[in-house]
Order: structure tokens, then sequence, then C-alpha cells
């Protein structure tokens, strides 16, 4: 047994000399070079895409496996790269492989030959505005024709999943408020209240909504405004205080005790963002690897424009001067359609884009905040 | 060599570098694993190359200790149904006996071949030597059980297994060691049991060590060296020389099986130089192994095939636990270490120091039976089985005093004094930082990848090659998952299968129990030692269901 011992000993001490530096060296992304027998340095592609599952050509060869991949023992210089998925607009580029680097492509969003878009109601709307937790305002002029739309269904890896959408009328037949018209409304992002301004029998009202509740639960505090205000904003983690801003002063509205303070300037609380007058024009998708932007009437999508030249991809046209949304949550995209005014959602990512993986701000996309050179 | 093996009453110069050498290992194990965290946080790169060339060494440490736990596990099972007595028989008229069996073709299948095979050789080296050999009749066994904390229920099941062996009762001699400060219902159960066994063998007392001996430590070593020492005297008084007298010190819950004491005769019969030797079995750890929580079980386990492994090299076995040795070398080294926790190494040590490099241990293909660490819940079970293992780790505590020995000693050999160096520094180095190198390290460079780093080829193709690793690793768990559930005792439950089932799945946790279990204690005990916070000997928590 001990020399059976030694002699194993030996041929396993011999085994790992050879194949550790081999291995360290391969890992290096040293290889040897078939035909010329010679040691190169090569460098690797990662390619993940979104739909993942793809089927990826490299230089005219089917890679063995499916998106998300890792393309190894590429020569230095550039290689042509084909993605091909069902129901998608192939993505062909020529990609630049340096020796014991690696090239990635995360995130790749594959353009659908037709955006699947779905007519969330066919009611006419003047404009949408967002809430928190899943929860759209579809606007008109007359108050009983305001809708709330709630997005429902599971968040899963896959978009795929049908989300229902839940239409109720924000203010009832029978409501006291039903007959008026709407002037404007104050909304903070990730607050789930909405402050509606009103003429209500030529009277001007402004009603407090928590959106939180179902139904919405709607109070009338016009009586703790002593002009109207130019502005009105909150804090979104503050459920009780609101700020009016009038032309020459600021006060703080205290909704629950409806008692009312003189602010200065200097005491405003900060994260007291108000939401921007101009309508949401482009939003950063996709890890923001892409962006969606509205040109005139036209949303379009710009994908990343690394080792190619732009592409714009045109998706809908909304209605001019409207807000447009992006969710997150579910990848998609609400609009008013341009022609019928009919609220609309477009599904833009088919999947969660992948997250986290530390990619070299070099191999990035680089989308400046104005979008991308048109 | 004379050697005083003990790290204390130094001259200053010795005590230096006793000290140095006790901060050596921690220092050590500390550097490599801070050094490859910081390696992963600023170095990636060559944290990736170092952490891939670890595991690399490590599969085929894997690997290689497969085909021996393997082999070992084979010729564990070749010797099962061995017939010692008969064989020690045969050796009393060894010429004549020698002839008879090479002549005739031994047994149908390969196992008693080849079981054959090792017998007939050992008997031709045996012969070779041109050594005496005592007769079977004139070798006597002396077994002590240090007691201190231990029940009748653990001490009892012990001593029956002992009065079962096919070995002659009255060539054997039991002492109980017992501590003074042991409570009155230990001692009680162990003058009880005196009584009841005292004219089943040729002498069964108790010798009680006093608490407060000067120069000793609070250690097992010092009762049991007590003990032998009173042994000494009786065999004395018998007139039986101590080279035909074997002692084997067992911790008192070790149940031998039924032909261990006919085993070890036989190995030290055909031993030429069984003066200087120690023979080692197998410990199994099946006493309670049912009623232990999952990972103690699988712990355990593991120790078991640590030794399975180790026995398939003698030239680095080194003692452990319970085992047996010549009592004329237990005399001449002069007992156990009085002042350090790992005597069962330490015995080895100092025998080895002691003649001058010419001692060895010898494996043996037979088991005993211990407990499994068990307190009396999960929490302390685990608490439990930690301070076992440290306290083995304790271990750790011979290495500054051979290396003392070694660097004084002009009569071993230098190979031999690099080849034990190297393994008692390299064995203790990577069971303090395998573990966490394997578990938690090795994730580190991809952890904490900068940009520079993420945009490598090395990125992308560590996790690759790490799991092709731990694949082949999966493997070698697989075959071991197999061995351990065909070692497993037979439990008499109604689903046995299932209980075999959650024991395969068991095997799971390895990852977690390599850092908890043994790199962490095994840390821990090289922290205390470089920072000169010396263990105090720890009773392991024994229970058994009734």
């Amino acid at each position: 047994m001990l020399w059976t011992r030694k002699i194993v000993f030996y041929i396993f001490t011999v085994i790992y000399l050879i194949i550790c530096p081999l291995i360290v060296a391969r890992m290096l992304g040293f290889v040897i070079n078939p035909q010329t027998h010679h040691i190169v340095k090569t460098g690797l592609v990662y390619v993940s895409t979104n739909p993942p599952d793809a089927a990826v050509y490299i230089d005219g060869c089917l890679a063995h496996q499916k998106t998300p991949t890792v393309l190894r023992d590429l020569a230095p210089g550039e290689h042509f790269i084909r993605i091909e998925h069902n129901g998608y607009n192939d993505w062909e580029r020529n990609v630049p492989i340096v020796g014991k680097k690696a090239t990635v492509l995360a995130n790749i969003l594959l353009i659908p030959e037709k955006w699947p878009i779905y007519k969330i109601s066919s009611r006419p709307y003047q404009n949408i505005i967002f809430a928190a937790d899943d929860i759209l305002i579809a606007t008109n002029p007359g108050l009983k024709s305001i809708d709330i739309i709630h997005t429902t269904g599971g968040i899963t890896e896959n978009f795929k999943e049908e989300h229902t959408y839940d239409i109720s009328p924000l203010f009832s037949r029978n409501s006291i408020y039903a007959s008026g018209s709407l002037v404007r409304v104050f909304n903070v992002l990730q607050s789930p209240f909405i402050l509606i301004e009103a003429s209500i029998k030529d009277k001007h009202r402004f009603l407090w909504v928590n959106l939180k509740e179902n139904p919405p639960l709607i109070e009338d505090i016009s009586d703790l405004f002593g002009e109207i205000p130019t502005r009105v904003a909150w804090n979104n983690t503050d459920n009780e205080n609101i700020f009016a801003f009038y032309p020459h002063s600021i006060c703080r509205i205290n909704i629950k005790d409806k008692s009312i303070f003189p602010q200065g300037p200097k005491g405003l609380p900060e994260g007291l963002v108000p939401m921007p007058n101009n309508p949401m024009e482009r939003f950063l998708i996709n890890d923001n690897n892409d962006l969606l932007i509205r040109r005139g009437s036209w949303i379009r999508l710009y994908p990343k424009k690394e080792f190619a030249s732009p592409q714009a991809y045109d998706i809908a046209q909304s209605r001019p001067s409207t807000n447009m949304y992006f969710e997150e949550k579910n990848g998609e995209l609400f609009y008013l359609d341009n022609g019928s005014g009919s609220l609309c959602a477009a599904r833009i990512l088919p999947y969660h884009p992948i997250l986290n993986i530390p990619i070299p701000e070099s191999m990035r996309t680089k989308i400046s905040s104005n979008g991308p050179n048109l | 060599m004379k050697f005083h093996y003990s790290k204390e009453n130094l001259k200053t110069g010795q005590a230096k570098l006793q000290r140095f050498l006790e901060i050596l290992p921690g220092a050590c194990s500390w550097s490599v694993l801070l050094g490859l965290i910081l390696l992963s946080i600023f170095f990636p790169f060559i944290a990736a190359i170092l952490i891939v060339a670890f595991y690399l060494s490590w599969i085929m440490r894997i690997l290689y200790s497969t085909i021996f736990l393997v082999l070992s596990y084979l010729q564990l099972n070749i010797e099962k149904n061995t017939d010692w007595i008969g064989r020690i028989q045969g050796i009393d008229r060894l010429a004549v006996y020698i002839k008879e069996i090479s002549s005739k073709r031994f047994g149908r299948h390969w196992r008693q071949r080849i079981s054959h095979k090792n017998h007939l050789r050992q008997l031709n080296e045996l012969l070779e030597a041109q050594v005496p050999t005592p007769a079977s009749k004139d070798i006597y066994h002396l077994v002590i059980f240090p007691v201190i904390k231990e029940g009748r229920e653990i001490i009892e099941p012990a001593i029956e297994a002992i009065s079962r062996q096919n070995f002659h009762l009255k060539q054997m001699v039991i002492v109980f060691a017992l501590e003074e400060r042991a409570a009155p219902t230990v001692q009680s159960a162990v003058h009880d049991l005196v009584k009841k066994y005292k004219n089943v063998f040729l002498d069964c007392f108790a010798v009680v060590h006093p608490a407060l001996v000067p120069g000793e430590a609070r250690v097992k070593g010092a009762n049991a060296t007590c003990a032998a020492k009173k042994a000494a005297a009786l065999f004395q008084s018998h007139h039986i020389p101590f080279e035909n007298v074997i002692i084997s010190c067992f911790d008192a819950d070790t149940v031998v099986s039924l032909n261990y004491f006919s085993c070890l005769t036989y190995h030290f019969m055909v031993c030429p130089d069984r003066q200087r030797a120690s023979f080692q079995p197998i410990p199994v750890y099946h006493n309670n192994i049912w009623n232990v929580p999952g990972f103690a079980r699988v712990v355990e386990t593991g120790s078991s095939f640590y030794l399975l492994i180790e026995a398939t090299n003698p030239e680095k076995l080194v003692t452990f636990s319970s085992h047996s040795m010549s009592f004329k070398a237990l005399v001449d080294v002069d007992y156990w270490p009085v002042d350090m926790i790992s005597d069962d190494s330490a015995i080895f040590w100092k025998a080895y120091i002691h003649y001058d490099g010419q001692y060895q241990v010898i494996p043996m293909y037979v088991t005993l039976s211990m407990d499994v660490a068990c307190a009396n819940n999960w929490w302390q079970t685990a608490k439990s089985v930690y301070k076992q293992k440290q306290r083995w780790a304790w271990g750790v505590e011979n290495f500054p005093i051979v290396i003392r020995a070694f660097l004084r000693s002009k009569k071993i050999p230098l190979y031999e004094k690099l080849r034990h160096s190297f393994k008692l520094f390299e064995g203790h180095l990577s069971w303090a930082t395998s573990g966490f190198i394997l578990s938690i390290i090795g994730w580190l460079p991809v952890i904490f990848a900068r940009r520079e780093f993420a945009a490598s080829v090395v990125y992308y193709n560590v996790p690759d090659i790490v799991n092709t690793i731990f694949v082949l690793g999966f493997f070698s768990i697989c075959i071991t998952i197999v061995l351990s559930l065909s070692l497993l005792p037979k439990t008499k439950i109604r689903y046995r299968w299932l209980l075999k089932l959650g024991h395969a799945l068991e095997w799971l946790m390895v990852p977690f129990i390599l850092v908890l279990f043994s790199a962490l204690p095994a840390l821990h005990a090289q922290t205390r030692l470089m920072r000169g916070r010396y263990l105090e000997f720890w009773v392991t928590d024994k229970h058994r269901a009734k």
C-alpha cells in the first residue's frame, strides 16, 4: 500500500504540475493556435439579451449556448456577431475583440418584428397622471370622466405573464363633485395622494384624494386655501402636510388638523420636488442601456449604440403634450394614442434586465442625459 | 535522544525559540487568509490565479485521498472476518506455520486471498528479521480508561466489550484512571465496575489521580501516567517483563470490536521492531451516531475517513485518539506528557524523538467505536463538537516542541526531519485555512471585482473553472457518501432507508462544516497558541439514548 501511495502521489504531483500552469494560462486567455501552433492571447465576448435564449452566431458559426453566454477563445480583431430570436429582428454588429479582455454586450434589447400594443380603454382621455403603487389617473375635462387604472399582476422574470387593468371612475355618478370640471391636478412622484383643483358650480374647489383607499377617499379642503395657489407640492413621505405656493407667500397646510401655517422659503423640507410642468419625454430603460424618447408625436427607442451607428425604432404615436409613463415593474409604456386618445400600453421589455454585472464604463453605451446625437 | 518534551522549565534561548515556534503556525494561517482577502480586493488578478491554483491542488488532493479511502475501506473489509486467534497460534510455531500456509491456496474469495497474501508477507518479514517473538501466552494487555465525568452508562459498555473479547481475558489488566476531582457518583460507578470485573481479568483496579500535583496540568496524560505507573508496579510484582505488555489507552467511551485484542496481539507479534511501535486502529463514532444531530454525524464520519486515508501511509502516520503501544516504549519515554492536552499524538512524537526517529505507527484494519460529542440540545452539541475539534486542533502545540527537538537531534536523518516538519506544519496550516478559502475567500475576487477586473477574460473564466473543480469534488463526496452509508451501524428502526437517505443528504452540509467545525476551531486553537493563551483540557460531553 505504501508503494502504491507513493506512486499515485508522484503521478498526481506530475499531473498537477502540468495542468495547473495550463489552466491558469487558459484562464488568462492564452491558447494554442491549432494552425500556427503558437501561443496566442485571446479575448471573449459576454452576450446577454432581453429576451434571453437568443441564438448567437459569431463569424457565421452558431455558438453552443443561447444567451446569456460567453464566447471564448476569440482572436483579437473584429468579429461579426449576429443574434437571432423568433419574433424579433436580428441584431448584427462588428465587435472588436482585444486579447485578455472581455467585451461585454449586456442586456441587448431585441426589437420585436411588431411591438405588442394593447388598448387598455376605448374612452378618449385628455392626459394621464402617475401615482404610486401601479395607479394611473386618466383625466378628462369633466370630473365624472376621470378614471383610475390599477395595473395588477405578479412580478415575474418573464413580463409576458398577462397583466390586467382595473378601470374605475374616480367620482361616482352620485358624487356631489361629478358635475364639476377639472382645472388642474397636483401630484408628487411616488405619492398615493393627488390634489384636484376643480370648478364646481362656478366655484373653485380643492379636493384631496387618497388613492390608497378603495374607493378613493375624497376630501374637500378648499377652506384651507386663502387664494388660488400657483402650485402645490408635498413630500411623498409625509402624509399630513402640503405646501401651497401663492404669488407672494408660502403656506404649510396640515391636512389632518385642518390648520394653516405661514412658511418662509428657507424652512421648506428637503425632497419637496414638484412635478415638472412639461410632460415626461424620456426614460432610460433596460438597466440604463436604452432610451425611450418622444420626438413630436412619435415615441422612439434608441438601443445601445456601441459598435454601430445609432438607429431609432418607432414604437407608437402619442397625443402631443400628454404624459407617457414607463412602468419598470412590468416593462410597459403607457401613453395616449394620438388618433383616438385612448389609453394604450406597449410592452417594451419582455424580461427583467440582468443587473449587477460590473460592466466597465468603457463598455457601456454612452447615453447622455440629453439622449443620443440624432 | 534525551529530550525534555515540554514547553515548561526551558532555558532562556529555548524558551524564546519555543515562543517563536508557537507563534509561527497561527501567524502563517492568518497571513494566508488576510493576504488572500487583501489580494482579492486590491489585486484580484493575482488572487484569482492563486485561488485557482489552490482549488486545483485541493481537488487533486481530494481525488488522491478518495482513491486511498476506497482502498483503505476495502482493506478494512478484507480483514473483517480474519481469524486473528488462529494466526496468533500459528506464529507461536512460526517456521512450521509458514510452510503450512505457503503450500495451500487460501480461501475462495478474493478478499481471503489478499488477506492471506498480506499475512504471508508479514510472516516472511518476521522470519527474515530473525528477532525472537514472544509466545502469545506470554503477551499481556494493559488497558487504561481515564475517567473524570463519564457515567456508568458510558463506561460499562466499554469494559463489557473487552470482557467479550476472543483473546484470553486472564492476560488482560484493566485500570480505571480516576481523577480525584471526579464526582462521587462517577467514583462509586467505577468502584462498582471494579468489583464486578475484578475476577474476569488478570486484574481490574482503579487508580485515583490526585487533583493537584506539582508540575502537572489538568490533562488526561497526567491521569493516564499515574495509572500506568501503578500498573508497571503490578507487572513487576508478577514478574511480567514490560517487553511483553501492550498498553492501550482508551477514552472511557471506547467500545472495541470483538477481535480487537487478538488483532492487536497479531500485529504486535509480526512487527519485528515491536518495542518501538504504536498500533493505530480505525476509530469510528458509532456508539450514539443515530442520536446526534446530522452535522455531528458528518463531522465524525469525516474524522474516521481521515484516519482511514492516513492508515494507508504508515510513514507519516501519527497516533490519534484511542490507540495501543508497547508498554516498554511507554516506560522508556517516561510515559505520556503530563502538561499537554494532545497526549495521543504527543506520545508518538515523544517516542519518535526518544528513539532518534526509530519509531513507527502500525495501522490496524480493525475498528473501535466511540461516542460522537453530544449534549442535551442542538446548540450545546454544536458547542461541544466545536470544542472537541478545537482540542484536536490543539495538537499544534506539538509543533514547536518537535521542531526544537529536530533542531537538537543529530541522529534523526535530515530528510525525515524535513518530511515530518513539513507534514506537521502544512497539516495544521491547511486545516485552519482550506475551509475558509474554499467556502468564502475563493469567491472574493469575483465579489470585489472592480471594473478593470470585470473587463478581463479572467473574470469570466474563473467561475467556469471553479464549477468544474467543484463538480469533481462532488464526485468525491458521492463516493464518501456511499462508503459512509456502508460503514454505519445497523439500526432497528422501521424506515432505515429513510434514515440513510437523510444521512446522505447531510453531506451537503460539508461547506458549512468545513468552516464551522474544522477551519474555525483550528484557527481558534492556533490563535490561542500564538497569543500564549494555552488551552485547558475540556472533557467532551457524551450522552446516549437509553
